[in-house]
């Protein structure tokens, strides 16, 4: 490992360290609870944005597991595919997601069209940002189950 | 106590929700050529959200209110005001009363358990319910917090109840009673009518500091 592998490295452990800051405590800091944004960049047809909240936190190793709400709750996630047709349109499906904060690794389980039913990925550390109403943490993937790349946002979104 | 408690009036415009808070239902309401958002809370992420809709409240007792023009208000935190405490306002209390006697009739008839007026929160049925009261409107009223910073938009928050909160928790130093946030509506039938939330973990008796008894 570089020195420059191993800073990121480090800042990767730094704020997987905060999202299980955040999910041991959805209310610290003025927040409330804990969004998701994933964006798949493959082949174009294979391109989609996965939206939820990933409040719910299960201790577990040195940190846990952040955990998509379930099917029928709000915030429970879903992936959206973009059908360019006429007229436009986009296609929900509705999908599970954790979020391993001891390997860093998000797995995502849907019936995604043309794509297999399970993907999963590890991330590295982007940047850490205030906005959009909230605390921001943007990874990027590193390792991936297909020949894909993602990014994710997660945000602690602050009290209203 | 809250930093500042008000109410915002004006005539409903649109409703939605930004990508990650959906706990809140955001009411947009036009005041002159003032549009203000409202964060009404309509979930809660790990526990247990409650609501409740009272349908025919007594317009006698909301003069205070109903007699101000569009806009935000500051109201003094006392019966007098017009500010609104879930447990002392006879606003709330006369009809939810009604709808509690109600429900134990039944129950009573039926041998069933005892119904509540308050709602449990499952998935989106307090926003819509909210969404379905403001729509065709005359006119809305929304009680809460005022954001510190209008920037983009002025508009209020903490539009839930406001007292009870278990000690130790992060919201019981914001407690404190005549501060309750709701949503009331002059309905387009003529009938004025509200919207109420509160958290499972917060008690409906409470002492003369809003903490729980």
């Amino acid at each position: 490992m570089t020195i420059t592998e191993h800073h990121e490295h480090n800042r990767t452990e730094a704020a997987l360290k905060t999202l299980t800051g955040w999910g041991r405590d959805p209310n610290s800091d003025g927040g409330e609870n804990i969004a998701f944004s994933v964006s798949r960049q493959g082949a174009p047809s294979d391109a989609f944005l996965a939206i939820g909240d990933c409040t719910p936190f299960t201790p577990q190793g040195n940190r846990g597991v952040l955990t998509g709400q379930p099917p029928g709750d709000t915030g429970a996630p879903v992936a959206c595919f973009i059908d360019f047709g006429i007229p436009l349109s986009v296609n929900q499906v509705p999908c599970t997601f954790s979020f391993d904060l001891n390997s860093g690794k998000i797995t995502l389980v849907g019936s995604f069209p043309g794509l297999p039913s399970s993907l999963d990925f590890t991330v590295e550390f982007d940047k850490r940002f205030q906005g959009a109403g909230g605390d921001n943490i943007l990874f990027h993937s590193e390792k991936t189950s297909d020949h894909a790349g993602y990014v994710i946002a997660v945000q602690h979104v602050a009290a209203s | 106590m809250l930093p500042a408690y008000g109410v915002t009036i004006g005539a409903y415009d649109h409703s939605g929700s930004h990508q990650g808070q959906w706990l809140h239902e955001l009411l947009y309401l036009k005041a002159g050529e003032t549009l203000y958002e409202c964060a009404v809370d309509v979930n809660e992420p790990a526990g247990i959200f409650q609501y409740m809709m009272l349908g025919s409240l007594d317009r006698s007792l909301f003069q205070a209110i109903s007699a101000l023009p569009d806009g935000y208000h500051s109201l003094a935190r006392d019966s007098a005001s017009g500010a609104i405490d879930y447990i002392r306002s006879p606003l709330i209390q006369q009809p939810e009363g009604c709808l509690m006697a109600f429900f134990g009739f039944i129950s009573g008839i039926f041998g069933s358990r005892t119904i509540s007026v308050w709602n449990d929160v499952t998935g989106n049925e307090a926003g819509n319910a909210l969404v379905g009261l403001v729509t065709g409107s005359a006119r809305v009223y929304v009680f809460g917090a005022p954001y510190a910073n209008p920037n983009p938009y002025p508009g209020m928050h903490d539009v839930h109840m406001n007292q009870g909160d278990p000690l130790g928790s992060v919201f019981h130093p914001l407690d404190g009673i005549w501060q309750d946030g709701c949503v009331i509506v002059d309905g387009s039938d003529g009938r004025l009518a509200g919207y109420f939330g509160k958290f499972a973990t917060q008690s409906l008796t409470t002492d003369s500091n809003g903490w729980p008894i």
